[in-house]
């Protein structure tokens, strides 16, 4: 059989909602490790000056998450937007783009399934969703800052 | 030793985990945290955040192609994500919340019991699924991809779903407790358990990754535990790693390279309880 036509059958197989899903992340997970390569030059590269000088990282990577955050004078939750500006802070987004990949990638195959009257996975999608979007604001915290 | 020698050895030996984890057949997750959390100066929290990132990493770029192959199933995988994901949330609020010494102790026990089911384990390539149980076919799950290597379209179906969802349960709950990947886990309870082929088995298990992952890694993000010099040095390196893995896998003994794993891992997780334990 020849590629393109093996390749057609692939496609055929898998439905149709499955390949939304699957074109919609290509795209963003490409986008995503591309930006996080670029922010990472600018930070390390000294491009962007950095809120924690790259020497100084020594004291604040062997400390626990609450005593970084009160050492170098850093909220948690959704604060570092205020500090994309500097370095350090500017590759969040880039971390924070590719961890809403799949929330964006789940929300794009809803309406698919709905159309469908595929109601139960068109639930299940928009449960975990909330789920994720749950996970992302923050609201859940232990016993942090 | 200055400053920036631990990145870049960092990035070395992500790039050495990305190979091995390709060649032996094990996600990178189960072997960076554990390895980096016992050699590297870095906090638990923030090796644990970063190992959380790098299995939703290299489950992100390697998802389009399973899903477009067939290999990894979105309905295979929906439930099975949202149980997963939920108790990923648990998991990493419990771990950020219970002291370092007691969660050391704790990694290296969980490492060790991987090791025994990495070695116990034995996987099925076709397992006989006589009939779907009634979960299974309320959710529709079963689909058809091609095996190239017999050139022929393998139709699947799956059975003890409740069995296998509650498998997810406990599977999220470590990978967000200790910010392991959970593929060693993924794939015993999807063909051992609920009876997937072992190719649909592997790839799904890789795309459920970044579901599960992603919920736990905003956790730690919101936390204040996303160190940007320990996360980025390690996804870049791992993600190249298992680009090079790729190629050698043809040319690689797994076997041998399985074993070496499993070494690392035995010596790892004794690291850990050792660390803990305050030797």
């Amino acid at each position: 059989m020849k590629k393109d036509e093996q390749s057609t059958r692939l496609y055929r197989s898998v439905a149709a909602e499955q390949l939304l899903y699957a074109r919609i992340l290509g795209i963003l997970s490409k986008a995503g490790l591309a930006w996080l390569v670029v922010t990472f030059t600018l930070y390390a590269g000294g491009f962007r000056p950095p809120v924690i000088p790259l020497e100084d990282l020594p004291r604040y990577w062997s400390l626990s998450r609450e005593e970084y955050l009160g050492a170098a004078g850093i909220d948690a939750g959704w604060s570092w937007l205020r500090l994309i500006g500097h370095g350090d802070f500017l590759t969040f987004t880039a971390v924070a783009f590719l961890a809403l990949t799949t929330l964006i990638c789940y929300a794009a195959v809803i309406p698919s399934y709905l159309r469908k009257g595929d109601r139960i996975y068109g639930s299940l999608a928009l449960i975990e969703v909330a789920v994720l979007a749950m996970a992302a604001s923050g609201i859940l915290m232990a016993g942090g800052r | 030793m200055e400053w920036w020698m631990w990145p870049i050895l960092l990035f070395v030996v992500s790039f050495g985990i990305g190979v091995v984890a390709v060649c032996a057949g094990v996600g990178g997750g189960v072997l960076f945290v554990p390895i980096v959390s016992g050699f590297f100066p870095f906090h638990l929290d923030f090796v644990r955040c970063a190992g959380l990132c790098v299995a939703l990493s290299l489950s992100l770029a390697a998802g389009p192609d399973l899903l477009k192959r067939g290999l990894a199933d979105l309905r295979l995988a929906i439930p099975a994500a949202l149980v997963a994901s939920t108790t990923s949330i648990a998991g990493a609020l419990l771990g950020l919340a219970m002291p370092v010494h007691i969660l050391q102790v704790t990694l290296g026990v969980v490492i060790l019991a991987i090791v025994a089911v990495m070695v116990s384990a034995r996987n099925y390539e076709f397992p006989q699924v006589r009939s779907p149980d009634t979960l299974c076919s309320i959710l529709g799950i079963g689909c058809v991809y091609h095996e190239q290597s017999e050139n022929r379209d393998i139709h699947w179906q799956v059975h003890r779903t409740p069995q296998g969802l509650l498998a997810f349960v406990f599977i999220g709950l470590l990978a967000g407790m200790f910010g392991l990947g959970a593929g060693w886990a993924n794939v015993p309870v999807l063909n051992l358990i609920m009876g997937a082929p072992l190719k649909v088995s592997v790839g799904t298990s890789v795309f459920l990754l970044a579901i599960t992952d992603t919920s736990a890694a905003w956790v730690y993000i919101n936390q204040g535990a996303l160190f940007p010099m320990v996360v980025i040095p390690s996804v870049i390196g791992v993600m190249l790693g298992s680009l090079i893995g790729a190629q050698l896998l043809s040319r690689a003994r797994p076997r041998a390279i399985r074993h070496l794993v499993i070494g690392l891992l035995i010596f790892a997780g004794l690291r850990a309880i050792a660390k803990g334990l305050g030797y």
